[in-house]
């Protein structure tokens, strides 16, 4: 009944550019209902009791799920799976949902980091709204900082990005012939999502098989649409498929978190950094999953200033969960600290790369790589290029190092900026002309370009409200990419770190040409106009 | 609860308006999909049928006459207005919302009266056409009627089109002589991003170079695309010079009344109408003293 055939190999390529390819959406079985998820109306609140018997009197209307398993009554954001429903059509289930009553006791809800972390602040948990914090310190920053000769200070603040995948969000659950089960889904992986629903679903893991397409992650609540598919196709003896709206994966689906991060430079007249100061605040959402390692988020570290101190907390709040995982927020750190090294150099009117070169170890990877960066034919010496290192440990690997060079162009009396060219050296001696290093490379661009300027959530009040927003840059948005890859003899993984380095050189390139330094992402045409003082 | 949609694919105008007869208040047309078929997806049900425009016969011709101007079909794709010699030629500002709008692969889909039907006071096209002095041409069964583009937006997302007319054409007049026409845009998030504001204008001198008749619309900055009577009056019979053209920006702004939302703040949309104005009639009096000499 369940068999369906997914040739995996062909998602990707000439199957999904011929529009041949089955995506989770298309999964049609014989018999299949089709599921709706009932979305939390309030951020915060106690959902005293659910009743379905209306619901399941609608037309068409086979089983429903109350409460139970998605939530412990306590509603933690906007959009919360709290019931489910089954029917013979999509639009009977979206008419069977709204028959579903509730009683819910709105509590008040904390949407900004600012306000979680003021001391008048409503406690979303027991133990407050900081679930996790660390520090990484070094040397005596305070006193360091006490006596540079020049310091610069600045508050970052980064948006969250959803990481909804292009293909929509969709699950389909149903009987295998053995009494197991099977889920299609397209967030998550196999192994994950497996352990995680059987075992909210108290079966033995062999009993579920999860077959997951595509490489979009899944959080809090996409595992709640799957477990409510699983949910409806055991109460029901039929296949289930759920398929929630864009605007409802983009807004409650899992997204990087948004930051906070006051961040202090002091550097010396030569260009030593004598202190680097970071306190960052990780917006959470609803999620509280802990790392062991609470700096681990930050990830990987280039420079080696004498005194160094990293604080991090991860805040809890009304907003829909975001990514918690090592190195989930080392783009948005990595945007702070080049930042910070960026304006230290504009101050000083020094090359920013040579600023760097005075604070890596010398000889070191990160050096070669910033000594080629200065022989690019991009590099201008910071006239209108910017320039950015970055490093992304990949899974149990060593660091691989880069550095970004960022030409842009921009208006000063519109903000409007224009991204004229990207040259990326990194620091691995995987060949350039490899067309897997090389795909990777630059669809890290495109993701950095993505933080950089075009995908950041706007959320109001637990919500965002511009999810259908959310796309990747295009052709028309993207510069001409070079890529040099200059390593030391070892095939570094080059990872993520690509992406990480364009919005912070990105920036650079603006206040050179602009004089405006932004210090939040996306950078925005208005929010240029306002580090330039034109708008205040 | 009948929550289908019938879609019908007629292969005339006459089995259209027919169709839209027989299903009066329960039916909408659909010309390129690229704004109907979005909202569909995100569960919203337009109508219980839709009526396409595929077939029908006749409806895309891009054509121009020196005494009549332009006319371009309901069916004229935004890329194909976008590429037309005489549009190019003749009507600069509508080549350039044209091939602005979106994306490739939109305006290889999207229809110039799909942007107007919808009345979206974003829309790109709006602008230009209300600069150049467009106006559609509604069908019904019983006949037809010609509405001015600037009586055309009713408010937001409405406009006077009643239940069994469709638009048939767009009309635009010949431009004048010794003209410039121009059309600037502000997007958020890239060029493919919504627009944040679009501002055209068309101005035309006469053999002594004085104004003698100015066109300015803004798309972006009030709840419908609109027209700034009082700038394009402080223009008409002036000899233009830079302090003319930046008082005109200024008065520009009178016209509008934007709001805050997550693509701009107020304060944004009313600074970059002025700067926007002063770019397009620059442009324009640059075109137009081309022809001048």
């Amino acid at each position: 009944m369940s068999n369906v055939s997914i040739d995996r190999a062909g998602l990707n390529g000439e199957h999904a550019l011929m529009g041949r390819s089955i995506f989770t959406g298309d999964i049609c079985l014989p018999g299949m209902l089709h599921g709706c998820l009932l979305g939390s109306p309030q951020a915060r609140g106690q959902l005293n009791k659910v009743d379905l018997k209306e619901a399941l009197k609608a037309p068409g209307t086979v089983a429903a799920l109350g409460n139970e398993g998605l939530l412990n009554g306590q509603v933690e954001y906007l959009g919360q799976p709290v019931a489910a429903i089954c029917a013979e059509t999509a639009d009977a289930a979206a008419y069977a949902m709204g028959k579903i009553k509730y009683e819910f006791a709105s509590q008040e809800a904390v949407f900004d980091i600012d306000k979680a972390l003021a001391d008048d602040a409503a406690s979303l948990r027991k133990g407050g709204n900081v679930v996790a914090q660390g520090v990484d310190e070094k040397g005596d920053v305070e006193n360091a900082l006490a006596q540079a000769e020049q310091v610069v200070m600045a508050r970052f603040q980064t948006a969250p990005k959803a990481l909804a995948g292009l293909e929509p969000a969709a699950c389909v659950a149903a009987h295998e012939p053995d009494g197991g089960m099977v889920l299609y889904a397209n967030r998550g992986s196999d192994s994950g999502q497996g352990l995680i629903l059987a075992q909210a679903l108290d079966m033995e893991p062999a009993m579920l098989r999860v077959v997951c397409l595509g490489s979009a992650v899944a959080g809090p609540w996409e595992t709640a649409m799957q477990y409510a598919a699983l949910c409806l196709a055991i109460k029901s003896g039929r296949a289930v498929k759920i398929v929630p709206s864009l605007a409802d994966d983009v807004s409650y689906g899992l997204r990087t978190p948004g930051t906070v991060i006051s961040g202090r430079a002091g550097v010396d007249a030569s260009g030593h950094i004598t202190a680097l100061d970071l306190d960052i605040s990780v917006d959470a959402g609803a999620n509280t999953f802990e790392l062991s390692q609470a700096v681990a988020m930050a990830g990987a570290m280039r420079y080696t200033p004498d005194n160094f101190r990293m604080r991090i907390r991860q805040v809890v709040s009304s907003n829909p969960p975001a990514l918690i995982s090592e190195s989930c927020v080392a783009a948005q750190v990595c945007f702070a600290m080049e930042g910070l090294i960026n304006e230290s150099a504009r101050q000083l009117g020094m090359d920013a790369l040579d600023l760097r070169l005075a604070n890596v170890e010398s000889g070191g990877l990160v050096a070669k790589c910033l000594n080629a960066a200065k022989q690019a034919d991009l590099w201008d010496g910071g006239k209108q290029t910017g320039a950015a290192c970055f490093a992304m440990t990949a899974a149990g690997a060593e660091p691989c190092p880069g550095v970004a060079l960022v030409r842009a162009d921009t208006d000063k009396e519109t903000g409007v900026v224009g991204l004229m060219a990207i040259q990326m050296i990194i620091g691995s001696n995987q060949s350039a002309d490899d067309v897997s290093s090389r795909g990777n490379v630059l669809a890290q661009v495109q993701n950095g370009v993505a933080t950089a300027m075009i995908s950041g959530l706007r959320m109001v009040n637990g919500v965002a409200v511009n999810p259908t927003d959310k796309r990747m840059p295009n052709t028309l948005d993207m510069p001409k990419v070079e890529l040099a890859l200059t390593g030391d003899g070892e095939a570094l993984e080059i990872g993520a770190g690509p992406s990480f380095g364009v919005a912070p050189a990105l920036a650079a390139s603006v206040a050179a040409t602009s004089g405006g330094f932004c210090t939040e992402l996306p950078i925005t045409a208005e929010g240029l106009l306002k580090a330039t003082g034109r708008i205040r | 609860m009948a929550l289908m949609i019938q879609h019908h694919q007629p292969g005339s105008l006459e089995t259209a308006l027919d169709l839209l007869g027989r299903y009066r208040t329960d039916v909408a047309i659909l010309a390129g999909g690229t704004a109907i078929v979005p909202r569909m997806r995100d569960g919203e049900r337009p109508a219980g049928n839709l009526v396409s425009l595929s077939r029908v016969k006749g409806l895309s011709p891009i054509s121009y006459i020196d005494e009549d101007g332009l006319v371009i079909g309901a069916g004229a794709k935004v890329a194909d207005v976008a590429m037309a010699p005489d549009v190019l030629r003749y009507y600069p500002a509508l080549a350039q919302a044209c091939a602005q709008m979106a994306t490739p692969q939109v305006r290889n889909m999207a229809t110039v009266a799909g942007n107007l039907a919808n009345a979206s006071s974003t829309a790109d096209c709006a602008a230009p056409l209300l600069a150049h002095g467009g106006s559609v041409v509604l069908v019904e069964r019983g006949g037809r009627r010609q509405v001015m583009l600037d009586r055309f937006f009713a408010g937001p997302n409405q406009t006077v089109i009643e239940p069994m007319e469709m638009i048939e054409a767009i009309r635009v007049p010949a431009p004048p002589k010794r003209c410039g026409s121009c059309y600037l845009r502000l997007t958020s998030g890239g060029a493919g991003g919504r627009l944040v504001l679009g501002v055209a204008g068309l101005l035309s001198l006469n053999v002594d170079g004085n104004i003698i008749r100015t066109r300015l619309a803004i798309s972006g900055a009030a709840p419908i695309p609109v027209r700034a009577n009082d700038a394009e009056n402080l223009l008409e019979g002036m000899s233009p010079d830079d302090t003319l053209l930046a008082r005109a920006a200024a008065a520009c702004v009178r016209a509008t009344s934007p709001v805050d939302d997550h693509l701009a703040t107020v304060f944004y949309r009313r600074m970059m109408t002025q700067v926007l104005t002063r770019r397009v009639l620059t442009a324009c009096l640059e075109m137009a003293r081309r022809e001048l000499s």
